[in-house]
């Protein structure tokens, strides 16, 4: 089929990009230009308390003190477990639930609410209330295990074997409602008709869930995986409350470490060449994923 | 003639008498421990008032901090006429705040609250008067050397200081007179307390706040000092390497055998927390928390604690404080003045005491025997003051703290040795000192 173009006068293209300039304008000025200037500014060694100073030229010595930093190695590892293991919790549980609230077909408006509560949370205060749950000696969590298996005091976020697991879980508790919210949502936009169909040839629920709810919503299932790995590497505020990245560095991640870089180290320099390869990292993961997605179209 | 020579007269009574009321200050006077403090340099309310005008004055915010202070400056209003107003921003953004007012040099701020992180650089850039050009002998003479000399720059001094906190250890007495110990002077008498006094779960031997962040610098930092040494020598030499430092280390690692699990997370709340609920027979804190364990609201063990200075060859104490100073863009010099030394005032310190929690830096303070009755721990800071360092503020001491709370929790583990901890510490302080 030919497309018809229709004929756009001169003055309406004028008008139109008149329209668009204040959006780029405000694009280029607020994300294009410090990005710019963060690459600009990581060739250089600077300290943040000498703002008036000449700055050293150092070239690339930044990034490449990235590659022979253990702090840095340790921090990426981290990110990479915390990034891995809540993607796959919070997918299977998130599935597993919106699942269970689709099969269910009332309106669950209650349920739903109640589900967004941890999400809609700040993760400062998320934070705060799990350092309560996790309190060895007058956290719920270990008096619930004290009282039943008989566990005594666990330091959960003070013992460096259990710090990380328990960043995990907090993630877990508070970012599957996301998930549940995406798919449930991808979920109600199956037409009944397939349903019927799959009624009629006599397919098992489990061939259902398979073959017909799963395809269909693959690509509410790319994007929550795209969205969370984005925001799993960015992970901060709750490591920042509950841990501060220790004990030692066992929940130390890329951006507490970038963060403490730039904000208490005031190494200015490194500090964004860190969050330069944050970016890096974070673009190819989301080029991966968008590139999956238009496969499957 | 006559009119004129009675004028003569009446006008030299008024000025004997302004005269006599702006000395004032420089005389002491009886602490109490009541919060109707009044100047000590202010005029009585019923006589008009030598000062005039606003002052702008710049803390941080948050309770009971903030509202304590404005107790105390509406106290100054109604005694000097002059009015404060009361710039308060969040801690996190105090330094930022000030810097960029004063570096203005409009004037915007008359008083400001530093911490000594930026008191360098706020006197390195010649933002703060020095106390000499409002403060005479006597007043000078009212605090504590070492304290005064926190604020030391070059030889002179630009603040009076205030919120002095340092860590202390503070012991069960109703379990050390069980157990027939004594007040704990040495590192082996901590040791073995805590080894006797110990019991599983039950009661922990010791507490203390393990948490990255500063809290856990501080106790290390404090404990140094007890064995003897300091992070750097009078040189600026770092000495993280030397003997003592590692002594240090290894004591606070047989030290955290004894210490409740988590304690690695613990802040200052935490690790009071535990030993408010019956838990710990001895507790390393910050003066500042010390009242957390006498308030019946949030203590089973009320009345149970007294409290030492951390020794070993010697007392210790790393001081953390802030300091009131006068801005040199000031418009109103004498009152940011008066104001200033109103704060630092042993009755004004008192009163932000029995509120807050903080102490005083003058003599008459810690020498006030009624409020060590009240506040035990005060006597025990008195110790520490003996041989105290300032909290370290040169500027790549984030990094360098970031590593040596980083090795010590690895040691306490038993992944790093004492030695290993404190060479890595020492080669950070040596790299940035390049």
């Amino acid at each position: 089929m030919k497309i018809r173009r229709i004929n756009i006068s001169s003055e309406e293209k004028r008008l139109g990009y008149a329209f668009i300039l204040p959006g780029v304008f405000f694009l280029g000025f607020f994300i294009f230009i410090p990005i710019i200037y963060s690459i600009y500014m990581s060739l250089f060694e600077w300290k943040l308390f000498d703002l008036g100073k000449i700055k050293t030229f150092v070239g690339l010595d930044n990034f490449i003190r990235i590659f022979s930093d253990k702090v840095f190695v340790t921090a990426i590892l981290n990110t990479l477990t915390i990034v891995v293991f809540c993607l796959v919790i919070e997918l299977i549980l998130g599935f597993i639930i919106s699942l269970s609230l689709w099969n269910i077909k009332r309106s669950m408006k209650v349920a739903q609410s109640l589900i967004l509560l941890p999400m809609i949370t700040s993760p400062v205060i998320v934070g705060l209330i799990w350092r309560f749950i996790y309190d060895p000696q007058f956290g719920i969590v270990n008096y619930v295990l004290r009282n039943t298996i008989g566990v005594g005091n666990i330091a959960w976020l003070g013992n460096a074997d259990t710090a990380l697991i328990s960043v995990i879980i907090v993630d877990v508790w508070q970012m599957t409602s996301f998930v549940i919210l995406i798919l449930y949502a991808g979920m109600t936009s199956i037409p009944n008709e397939y349903l019927e169909a799959s009624l009629v040839d006599g397919t098992t629920y489990f061939q259902t869930v398979r073959y017909m709810v799963i395809p269909s919503i693959s690509h509410y299932i790319i994007l929550v995986l795209m969205m969370r790995t984005m925001d799993l590497f960015k992970i901060f505020d709750t490591v920042y409350v509950l841990t501060r990245g220790g004990p030692g560095y066992a929940t130390e991640t890329l951006s507490m470490y970038t963060y403490k870089t730039s904000f208490q180290f005031y190494e200015m320099g490194y500090a964004m060449a860190l969050s330069l390869v944050s970016l890096v990292c974070i673009l190819m993961i989301s080029i991966s994923y968008m590139k999956l997605m238009k496969r499957k179209d | 003639m006559k009119k004129r020579g009675i004028s003569v007269a009446l006008s030299f009574i008024l000025l004997v008498a302004l005269v006599f009321t702006g000395c004032g200050g420089a005389q002491q006077q009886e602490p109490t421990n009541t919060p109707s403090v009044s100047p000590s340099t202010s005029a009585s309310p019923s006589e008009e008032p030598a000062l005039s005008g606003e002052i702008v004055v710049s803390t941080l915010a948050g309770d009971p901090f903030q509202s304590s202070w404005r107790t105390l400056f509406d106290k100054f209003e109604e005694n000097t006429g002059v009015k404060v107003i009361l710039d308060a921003v969040p801690w996190e953004n105090l330094r930022e705040k000030q810097a960029l007012e004063l570096a203005s040099g409009t004037g915007s701020y008359d008083v400001v609250y530093v911490h000594p992180f930026w008191f360098g650089e706020f006197t390195d850039n010649g933002y703060l008067m020095p106390i000499t050009d409002y403060c005479d002998q006597a007043t000078i003479d009212k605090f504590i050397p070492g304290l005064l000399d926190l604020y030391n720059r070059d030889g002179k001094v630009y603040g009076l200081p205030d919120w002095i906190a340092t860590q202390i250890l503070g012991y069960r007495t109703d379990l050390f007179e069980e157990a027939g110990l004594e007040a704990p002077k040495t590192w082996d008498d901590i040791l073995n307390a805590a080894e006797k006094l110990a019991n599983g779960d039950q009661m922990y031997g010791i507490t203390f706040a393990g948490r990255k962040g500063g809290a856990l610098a501080g106790i290390f930092c404090t404990t140094l000092l007890s064995n003897g040494s300091w992070l750097m020598d009078e040189n600026g030499n770092p000495t993280m390497d030397t003997k003592e430092a590692i002594e240090t280390t290894e004591f606070l690692a047989k030290l955290s055998k004894y210490a409740p699990p988590g304690y690695q997370n613990f802040h200052w709340d935490e690790n009071a927390a535990v030993a408010n609920s019956n838990k710990a027979a001895m507790i390393m804190l910050m003066t500042t928390n010390a009242a957390w364990l006498d308030d019946p609201g949030r203590s089973q063990t009320v009345g149970l604690w007294d409290f030492v200075a951390i020794n070993n060859k010697t007392g210790g104490g790393m001081v953390d404080s802030y300091c009131w100073s006068v801005t040199k863009s000031t418009k109103n010099k004498d009152a940011a003045a008066e104001l200033v030394k109103f704060m630092a005032d042993t009755e004004s310190q008192i009163f932000l005491t029995e509120k807050c929690g903080t102490s005083g830096a003058t003599k008459a303070y810690y020498e006030n025997q009624e409020l060590i009755k009240t506040h035990p721990e005060l006597g025990a800071m008195n110790q520490a003051f003996a041989n105290s360092k300032p909290n370290p503020a040169w500027n790549t001491w984030a990094s360098e703290q970031e590593v040596l709370e980083t090795n010590l929790q690895m040691v306490f583990d038993g992944k790093m040795s004492a030695s290993e901890a404190m060479a890595q510490v020492q080669a950070k302080m040596l790299e940035n000192k390049k």
